[in-house]
């Protein structure tokens, strides 16, 4: 029965692995085509239905480590996984006037290609599997052996050397973009006075949003230099 | 006697150990330590004996009060002890005294200043009946809480690590600033004169339940501060461990069903959260303490915190 169970664990976290990873090398593929051909006003119309698809799936990330299906720490993917659905839905999406901004382009693409690397190497962050048959990777691979090849974990581990701060920029250059307009609509807000006496300011609580991430910011990246340096000298034992 | 300290790494603190009486106690050995570091006065010192490498019992705390001796294992003359400096600390008295002064200081401004039209809100504007009990209400809990830090509790420990001080202070100031902001504001909806009154009413009598309840812990210790644990009996103690907890938490509730805020109803339940962990804390050291053996009664059959639920 045990047995039954893991493997059916395993084939629905390959399923789901799978599935997120062709969404965002959808939206990877469709970024680049439309930037190149179109200009980089229509990134976002080429790419939105993958985007918010692939991007609101990270939700079941948070479920699988809180139930344990994977082991990864809830604390370290919250805060990134929290500002990633904020940004795509809380600011591209709601407010439409953001959405032809170049910073779109420079957003989804680094998103895309971050997401593309994690989810080819997961494999390698997973416990000890007994059952190696199959493994997926990016570049169609075959693990038989158990870890993803070196080459694929120092790419995922050092490019975000780049990728974090043209990230990051992106996102918090989008909520600054967006701020007049959050003011301006009004929308998201709750006004006093009412039975329950309570406020809310969807500006101030992006203003909010900002500051945090000032701090936020160098923690995520001090974080992902902690792994890097883990993973690769463990690796290098090997 | 010697005594060998050693920091939790196994470095030694003082080459060749500490020379004490044969009859030391461990007060003395951290006077010994203090006076050999001059940094580390003894409500920051935490020694510990020695575990085995590997094992995953919970290191035996030195009591200040007993003497070396019976921390020695057999006729050994030598006793090693591990040091950990726990920071600087401030006693609890120090501590509760700048957490509750925020909120006494800081909610009656929202009621009495003109502080809103720094909020965008110009003009005159009606106070209700509520809102000036409300901030009588609160502001008599939070003089209580500081009288009953000066003249009532018997704390376990002496200090507390000074870094509570900021986070305990952030957590009240900020709520209660929070709070304050929501019930004094010039939009704010009464709710009934019936509702408020019975809520006033019932926290009161919470209030003053609560403070019997305080008078029953510290009866439960000795003036001269030795701290320990005993079983709580009396008045609701004898039905629920944490008494006081549960007449502190259903004292917020009352002053919620007065004010009705989301901002207080929040309030109430992250202090309901945090009083609930530290009182499964209690109520299992209190059942291990008290297991019935060696002559000690048997912790009896006792509610948590909240009957029916936990």
């Amino acid at each position: 029965m045990a047995g039954f169970l893991s493997l059916l664990k395993r084939v629905y976290l390959s399923i789901y692995n799978w599935a997120v990873f062709f969404g965002w090398a959808q939206v990877l593929y469709f970024a680049v085509k439309t930037l190149i051909e179109s200009g980089h006003e229509h990134v976002y119309n080429a790419v939105e239905k993958p985007l918010l698809l692939a991007q609101t799936a990270a939700v079941l990330e948070i479920i699988h480590g809180l139930i344990g299906l994977v082991r990864s720490p809830v604390s370290a993917t919250l805060p990134q996984i929290g500002s990633r659905l904020y940004v795509t839905w809380g600011i591209l999406y709601s407010f439409p006037e953001t959405q032809t901004h170049f910073l779109v382009s420079s957003l989804v693409i680094s998103w895309a290609i971050t997401e593309i690397k994690q989810y080819a190497c997961l494999r390698d962050d997973s416990e000890g599997y007994e059952w190696n048959i199959i493994r997926y990777s990016f570049f169609g691979v075959k693990e038989v052996f158990g870890s993803a090849p070196s080459w694929l974990q120092w790419l995922r581990y050092s490019t975000f050397f780049l990728l974090y701060p043209t990230g990051i920029s992106s996102e918090v250059g989008l909520i600054y973009i967006a701020l007049p307009y959050i003011k301006n609509s009004g929308k998201y807000c709750i006004r006093m006075p009412n039975k329950w006496n309570f406020s809310f300011d969807y500006y101030y609580a992006a203003l909010l949003v900002l500051a945090i991430y000032v701090p936020g910011s160098p923690h995520m990246y001090t974080y992902m230099l902690g792994q890097r340096k883990k993973v690769l000298s463990k690796s290098k034992r090997e | 006697m010697k005594v060998n300290v050693v920091t939790r790494s196994g470095r030694e603190l003082f080459k060749g150990g500490i020379e004490l009486n044969d009859s030391a106690t461990v007060a003395d050995l951290q006077e010994a330590i203090y006076k050999r570091t001059k940094k580390f006065c003894a409500s920051r010192q935490r020694l510990t004996l020695a575990v085995p490498p590997g094992s995953k019992e919970k290191p035996t705390v030195l009591s200040s009060k007993k003497s070396l001796k019976d921390y020695c294992d057999g006729n050994s003359n030598t006793i090693t002890v591990v040091f950990k400096d726990l920071g600087p600390q401030v006693s609890y008295r120090t501590l509760f005294f700048w957490e509750y002064l925020g909120p006494l200081i800081i909610y009656p401004i929202f009621y009495y200043f003109p502080v809103y039209q720094f909020f965008g809100y110009n003009g005159e504007y009606v106070k209700h009946p509520v809102q000036k009990y409300a901030c009588y209400y609160w502001c008599f809990h939070y003089f209580k809480r500081i009288m009953e830090t000066f003249f009532v509790h018997r704390f376990s420990h002496a200090t507390s690590p000074l870094s509570n001080v900021f986070r305990n202070c952030a957590y009240y100031w900020t709520f209660g600033a929070v709070i304050a902001y929501y019930v004094n504001h010039p939009l704010y909806t009464p709710v009934s004169e019936l509702q408020w009154k019975i809520g006033f009413g019932f926290g009161l009598l919470c209030q003053l339940a609560n403070f019997y309840c305080h008078i029953l812990l510290k009866n439960l210790r000795s003036p001269d501060g030795s701290g320990g644990y005993q079983i709580p009996r009396g008045f609701l103690f004898n039905i629920v461990t944490c008494a006081n907890y549960t007449t502190e938490i259903y004292q917020w509730i009352g002053f919620n069903i007065a004010t009705q805020t989301v901002a207080g109803y929040v309030f109430v339940v992250v202090a309901a959260g945090i009083m609930t962990n530290w009182a499964l804390a209690k109520h299992r050291r209190l059942k291990k303490l008290f297991d019935g053996k060696d002559g000690k009664p048997k912790y009896p059959r006792r509610w948590v915190i909240l009957p029916p639920f936990l």
